[in-house]
């Protein structure tokens, strides 16, 4: 009976962690990069898969944005003598990047003009799919290992009264 | 912890946590703590997007569990006589009420301080984070602290917590019905927050709302804390020491009252 019981809690832990998964896995606004807060990280089990949406940029086109290191910024703050964890060039407005971060650390997002320039402000929207699917498996594992239980209780329980 | 005591807790834990009260209670709080996400990781930004939603979700969590769980544990023991029953081994009023309210409010303690833990561990908030930024010239660097704001929300959690289970152990005990009880205590808690919502935050009693009260304490001891025993300095918006002294003093002290003033009605009160 206790053990049918610990296989309620686990279930009901793993449907809600499913439930509370989906909830939060939306965009959040990060707000201006080129400011403090444009950094993010660290995180907990690397490397994870980034989504950076540019929401709002000026000016629109010929964007480049790169990944760097705290220690590679901090420095000079110039881009071109940063070692960069992840570059690309081209975007524009509404675009969405995918990338992964392969070490773990503190990093900004830093975004240039067509001159070379930093942008003042840009609104972004970012999600870590990574951290989303380690839910998203536990809430699954947490649920699989509850129904074996709560099934396998039920089993014996039946058999018993037969 | 004698035997007995032991004893008391265990049968309190078994009768009053039975099926579904702790798989609704563990859901709903999941549900509404989990989902609360913030990727910035500055001071300001943990308190603006992920103290001061957490209170405002969990409010009715607070409400609704607490009047269930100790409503069962004085109201419904009151009203179905199994408190008369208990009575009969020997065992003090005393003890029985300890073992009840100890019982009840460790459970509750753990069931929401584990999914504050969880929440935080997603949130990396054990782990300061670091940021710099230029101020005249010169790269400053600033600690997160991530830390300490978790601990406060931890603190502000027990506080709410003994707060309400003191206020319905006291209603519980005081109508001996568990239906009025909780009817009673529903009303104020909600109640309460709607007044308090309506007298906007310039004002103390604004503070005694189990929302604003605790995110104000988690506030205002971080801005203390930044200012006391660092280089820096943090304001504390529009949260004052008196609006401060007065959610800490209603949960604070308003708890101790209600949890002195239960002890005397089971002390005195008459089960038959």
């Amino acid at each position: 009976m206790k053990l049918l019981r610990v296989g309620v809690v686990v279930l009901v832990i793993g449907v809600s962690l499913l439930v509370a998964t989906n909830l939060r896995n939306r965009s959040v606004s990060t707000g201006s990069v080129g400011s403090s807060n444009g950094l993010f990280g660290p995180f907990l089990f690397e490397p994870r898969e980034t989504i950076i949406v540019l929401l709002k940029v000026e000016p629109s086109e010929n964007l480049t944005m790169a990944v760097v290191d705290q220690h590679g910024w901090n420095p000079t703050q110039d881009i071109s003598e940063a070692d960069s964890a992840f570059v690309l060039s081209g975007l524009r407005q509404f675009d969405a990047v995918v990338f992964r971060i392969g070490v773990r650390g503190l990093y900004y997002v830093v975004i240039t003009t067509e001159t070379g320039e930093l942008m003042g402000e840009a609104d972004l929207a970012m999600e870590q799919r990574g951290f989303a699917e380690d839910l998203l498996w536990a809430s699954g594992a947490l649920t699989a290992v509850g129904i074996t239980i709560v099934v396998v209780q039920f089993v014996r329980t039946v058999r018993h009264r037969g | 912890m004698t035997g007995k005591l032991r004893e008391l807790i265990t049968w309190e834990l078994q009768e009053n946590w039975a099926f579904p009260v702790l798989e609704l209670i563990l859901a709903i709080t999941i549900v509404q703590v989990l989902p609360i996400v913030s990727i910035r990781r500055e001071d300001s930004a943990l308190l603006n997007n992920v103290s001061r939603p957490l209170w405002g979700s969990m409010v009715f969590v607070f409400a609704i569990s607490v009047a269930v769980v100790f409503g069962r544990g004085f109201g419904e023991a009151v009203e179905k006589r199994k408190l008369v029953v208990l009575l009969s081994y020997p065992v003090s009023r005393v003890r029985v009420f300890a073992a009840k309210f100890l019982a009840n409010l460790l459970a509750m303690l753990c069931v929401f301080g584990s999914v504050l833990f969880v929440e935080g561990v997603s949130l990396f908030m054990f782990e300061p984070s670091t940021t710099w930024w230029i101020s005249g010239g010169t790269w400053v660097m600033e600690l997160s602290l991530a830390p300490i704001i978790w601990v406060l929300m931890f603190l502000s959690l027990f506080l709410v917590v003994f707060f309400t289970s003191s206020l319905m152990t006291f209603l519980a005990l005081a109508v001996k019905r568990f239906g009025l009880s909780v009817l009673i205590f529903l009303v104020y808690v909600f109640g309460m927050e709607y007044w308090m919502g309506t007298a906007g935050n310039r004002v103390p009693e604004a503070y005694l709302s189990l929302n604003l009260g605790p995110s104000s304490i988690v506030r205002y001891l971080t801005a203390w804390y930044v200012n006391t025993f660092t280089d820096n300095f943090m304001g504390t918006g529009e949260v004052t020491l008196g609006f401060f002294l007065t959610a800490l003093c209603y949960l604070l002290v308003g708890g101790l009252v209600f949890l002195l003033a239960s002890l005397v009605l089971m002390w005195r009160i008459d089960f038959d």
